[in-house]
């Protein structure tokens, strides 16, 4: 490896509700919360789901040391008063924990190769059970659900990546309800995030007025790739919040129905 | 995972364990720490459904690690047991935990939080293990 750079710590001031880290966003730091609180977020279909509060002393944002500057960051967390954490940029903690004795070093390489296989075997197990259905309430109330979602990330199974994989995207898209004597009135959404199986879009709240999105309503959607491909489906509400941007509501969408085409597009664009 | 000659210079004494000897028992103070040096152990926890083994480690691996960071008051978070005939190395943790002490606080304070990590991802293991309907 190169001279490794030398950057120090550092401490940073947030005020409440100030994003300190974004979920799905590539990061360089490890934090330590010295001051106040912070929030942790996990993102899922357009909705921010709480998992965690931390206080000080905590530290947060670890797997980027354990998993790398590559994989995305799997919380999104916010502070949640007046806030002091300490930042450590991730090549000077690998340049003094390369710089270890190197038994010391070869032990602890131990340690986290284990967790790393821990991280993943939760995972494994937390499939199964997600499988069957979970009420929201149940997600926002457990740390281990969230821990699913950051070991997805990383998880080397292509399986459980083929199943779960979903992509942060922000596509515009026009969507209308769906049904025998509904009024086909056309709304515009953003998509924040696709799967396989459903996406997560945020829609002005206005819309609402327009036409109620409750929990069962199937909507017609369409939306262009950015490869330039249009694709087409239907779906069925599965969960309508309200939005992280104010003024809009967060709708997690399952497809119910897709034709070969577009779903054939939608595979591609999901390839990693 | 071989046994590394930089490891040598910290084991203190070798000690033949027969089959099925327990090493470290889950929830006992003051462990030490020790290297495999050959044949296998499994790491073994008590779930409300049994006792599940874990993992199962062989030449190289370091077991009872947690007190090099955490110190002795720390309780043992597994048992540890011989299978088959093993030969342990018991390790001069009070030099390993010399040489940590003089490491960055931000560095002492990341490794022992991903330790603690290790510790709680083990224990939701056995818990998710032990309330699996199947």
């Amino acid at each position: 490896m190169a001279a490794p750079r030398k950057i120090p710590p550092v401490r940073l001031r947030y005020s409440t509700g100030d994003l300190i880290v974004k979920q799905g966003a590539y990061g360089a730091a490890v934090f330590k919360l010295i001051k106040g609180q912070v929030e942790v977020f996990s993102e899922s279909e357009g909705l921010e789901l709480l998992v965690a509060t931390l206080s000080p002393g905590v530290l947060f944002n670890e797997s980027i040391f354990v998993y790398g500057t590559s994989v995305p960051q799997p919380y999104t967390i916010r502070a949640a008063s007046e806030t002091e954490v300490e930042a450590w940029h991730v090549d000077w903690l690998r340049a003094e924990y390369e710089a270890m004795p190197p038994f010391l070093n070869l032990v602890l390489d131990q340690s986290i190769q284990r967790l790393k296989r821990m991280e993943a075997l939760v995972a494994r197990a937390e499939d199964q059970h997600r499988s069957q259905p979970q009420p929201v309430v149940a997600l926002t109330s457990r740390p281990e659900q969230a821990e699913v979602a950051k070991a997805l990330a990383t998880d080397e199974s292509g399986q459980a990546q083929r199943q779960y994989y979903r992509r942060d995207v922000d596509l515009e898209c026009l969507y209308q309800p769906y049904g025998p004597g509904v009024v086909k009135k056309k709304l515009f959404g953003r998509v924040r995030d696709l799967s396989r199986t459903g996406a997560g879009i945020e829609v002005p709240g206005k819309n609402l007025e327009h036409y109620p999105h409750s929990v069962g309503q199937t909507f017609r959607v369409n939306l262009t790739l950015p490869n330039g491909q249009e694709i087409t489906f239907l779906a069925k509400v599965m969960r309508s919040a309200t939005g992280v941007v104010s003024g809009t509501q967060a709708i997690g969408l399952a497809i119910t129905d897709i034709d070969y085409e577009s779903q054939k597009q939608l595979g591609f664009f999901l390839m990693p | 995972m071989s046994i590394e000659p930089i490891m040598r210079d910290y084991i203190l004494q070798e000690r033949e364990i027969p089959d099925r000897t327990i090493i470290i028992k889950e929830g006992t103070p003051g462990i030490l720490t020790y290297v495999v040096l050959s044949g296998r152990v499994k790491i073994k926890k008590k779930t409300p459904r049994g006792v599940l083994t874990v993992d199962t480690l062989g030449e190289g691996a370091i077991i009872g690690e947690m007190r090099l960071l955490t110190g002795d008051s720390l309780t043992a978070t597994a048992t540890v047991v011989a299978d088959g005939a093993v030969k342990i190395g018991q390790l001069d943790s009070n030099r390993l935990a010399r040489e940590f002490g003089t490491q960055s606080p931000q560095l002492q304070d990341l490794l022992r939080s991903l330790i603690l990590n290790l510790k709680r991802a083990t224990d939701q293991v056995s818990g998710l293990a032990g309330t699996e309907g199947q």
